[in-house]
């Protein structure tokens, strides 16, 4: 099976182990959702997979191997990674840290126009902020502007941590419906991480729950 | 007082230079460079055996800016990137301006020796002016590139955040080493401009390094744009306060840099043409 394919990750912060073997995969175009409580490594495992940490085991996008790469090879690969901290550029305005986006891109200059473009029709919002600092935006802003970077390098796997913190309850569920449209138009994998079930029933097909750095529960969503 | 504001241009357009360099490094290392001016003492000791050597000064300039860019690059390559944390960092750049400064004086000994303006036909006022002129055309294409070209952008990007550059696809190793060649040629152009009136020996750029900071200062540290301004306002100060106010004189001028910067810490510490950081949490 093509899409990623994850097998017996462990990862952690020097002598201190994280993540403890964990399998898990997400077909062409599916989104998998890591559930569980703060300290189960479900952010650890999205800084291994994007290389942000050194990891064990094996990963693959597509038959192509992640591990062992550097974070700006791997983003070249068509993996994006949105962190749970703001990730965006906060002396460049809102066009620039989207135009520098697109250097993850195999032709860094072609349609850059057309996805900005794209990127305000998700989240106008920014457009009514283009040509303003990204460090000026609140948190919520800047959280759209992440996930808009990421989208700018045209991914084949998204990852997002967390992408509804700093959001408006309301705001949160709009970003949700914004993304199960770009998985369902675009076929993009996303992995993300995120503590509410009820948030991402709508946009997931599997569901893993994780606990002290182990796979305890896999739904699928013909399950649930 | 014209004359002495068009010296103080021509000086102030190296010491720009050179605040300029600095800020280049600092906003890529997050730490002050203090082999900067060493480097730029370093380049124009290049500069100088090649024009020794029969190469016009028009072609040794060039020449010598894109020498220092590679030496720069290397610089960030081989040593800097393989220093953990910013004291060991700061270390790094005392080590390497004692280093430099030791090499200098034993490939070319300490004696004095006369460098050449580039616009030496001139007129003293109109040849400041023109080297102020020469500055100004280097520097504010410099800003230019970081502005308004896709390169200008990614560095612009490195600089601001090197995870999320990272993150990006962006070659972040590539880009620092870019960004510390373009400071050592900065830096060069300032040595080359200034050795005229310093004479070129060793410790030529010691007293320049603290104009720089200054300049930089005042500009406000991390921008470039203010380290250009802050350059020529440092330059001129020094040079009509050299000229005009009694107990300066000659002696005191080293002095002048001195009190701007800490008059810039009190009573602006985000410089005179920065912006105070407007970034919410």
């Amino acid at each position: 099976m093509s899409g990623l394919r994850v097998r017996g990750l462990r990862a952690g912060y020097g002598a201190a182990q994280v993540v403890h073997g964990i399998d898990l995969e997400a077909g062409p175009g599916e989104v998998a959702v890591l559930l569980g409580p703060n300290g189960a490594g479900k952010t650890t495992v999205l800084r291994a997979l994007s290389g942000l940490v050194r990891a064990r085991g094996s990963v693959s996008m597509d038959g192509v191997p992640l591990l062992g790469r550097s974070p700006d090879e791997i983003a070249r690969l068509g993996v994006a990674h949105v962190t749970q901290e703001d990730g965006t550029f906060a002396p460049l305005t809102v066009e620039e840290n989207l135009r520098v986006a697109a250097r993850a891109r195999p032709r860094p200059r072609r349609g850059v126009s057309e996805d900005v473009a794209r990127v305000f029709s998700h989240f106008p919002v920014l457009q009514a902020h283009v040509t303003q600092p990204a460090g000026t935006l609140s948190g919520g802003e800047q959280r759209l502007l992440a996930l808009g970077r990421a989208l700018m390098a045209r991914p084949r796997l998204l990852l997002l941590d967390e992408p509804t913190r700093a959001l408006a309850p309301a705001a949160g569920a709009r970003l949700f419906r914004t993304l199960h449209s770009i998985n369902r138009h675009e076929g993009t994998t996303m992995i993300i991480v995120e503590h509410s079930v009820a948030a991402v029933l709508e946009v997931a097909h599997r569901m893993y729950a994780m606990e002290s750095g182990r796979i305890t529960g896999l739904r699928t969503r013909q399950r649930w | 007082m014209l004359q002495q504001i068009l010296q103080g241009l021509g000086a102030g357009a190296g010491y720009a230079a050179l605040a300029l360099a600095l800020v280049l490094s600092y906003r890529f290392t997050g730490i002050v460079n203090f082999a900067q001016g060493e480097l730029a003492m370093l380049a124009t000791y290049v500069a100088w055996q090649f024009i020794e050597d029969g190469l016009p000064y028009w072609v040794a300039l060039p020449v010598t800016v894109a020498i220092a860019f590679l030496a720069g690059a290397v610089t960030e390559r081989l040593v800097i990137r393989r220093v953990s944390g910013e004291f060991g960092l700061v270390v790094t750049t005392i080590g390497l301006y004692v280093l430099v400064n030791a090499l200098a004086s034993l490939v070319w000994s300490s004696t004095l020796r006369v460098f050449p303006g580039p616009f030496p036909d001139a007129p003293p006022g109109l040849a400041a002016l023109g080297a102020a002129g020469l500055a100004g055309l280097v520097l504010g294409a410099l800003v230019l590139v970081l502005r308004h070209t896709g390169l200008g952008l990614v560095i612009r990007a490195v600089a601001a955040d090197q995870r999320s550059a990272r993150l990006s696809g962006i070659r972040v190793g590539w880009v620092l080493a870019i960004g510390w060649g373009t400071a050592a040629s900065v830096g060069a152009l300032a040595g080359v401009l200034l050795a005229p009136a310093l004479f070129l020996e060793p410790g030529m750029m010691t007293g320049v390094l603290v104009y720089a900071f200054a300049a930089a200062v005042l500009g406000g540290f991390g921008s470039a744009r203010g380290a250009i301004l802050g350059g020529l306002v440092v330059g001129v100060t020094e040079t009509l306060a050299g000229t005009y106010v009694g107990f300066v004189g000659a002696d005191l001028k080293i002095a002048v840099p001195l009190v701007v910067i800490v008059a810039v810490l009190v009573l602006r510490p985000q410089g005179l043409f920065g912006a105070p950081l407007v970034e919410r949490a």
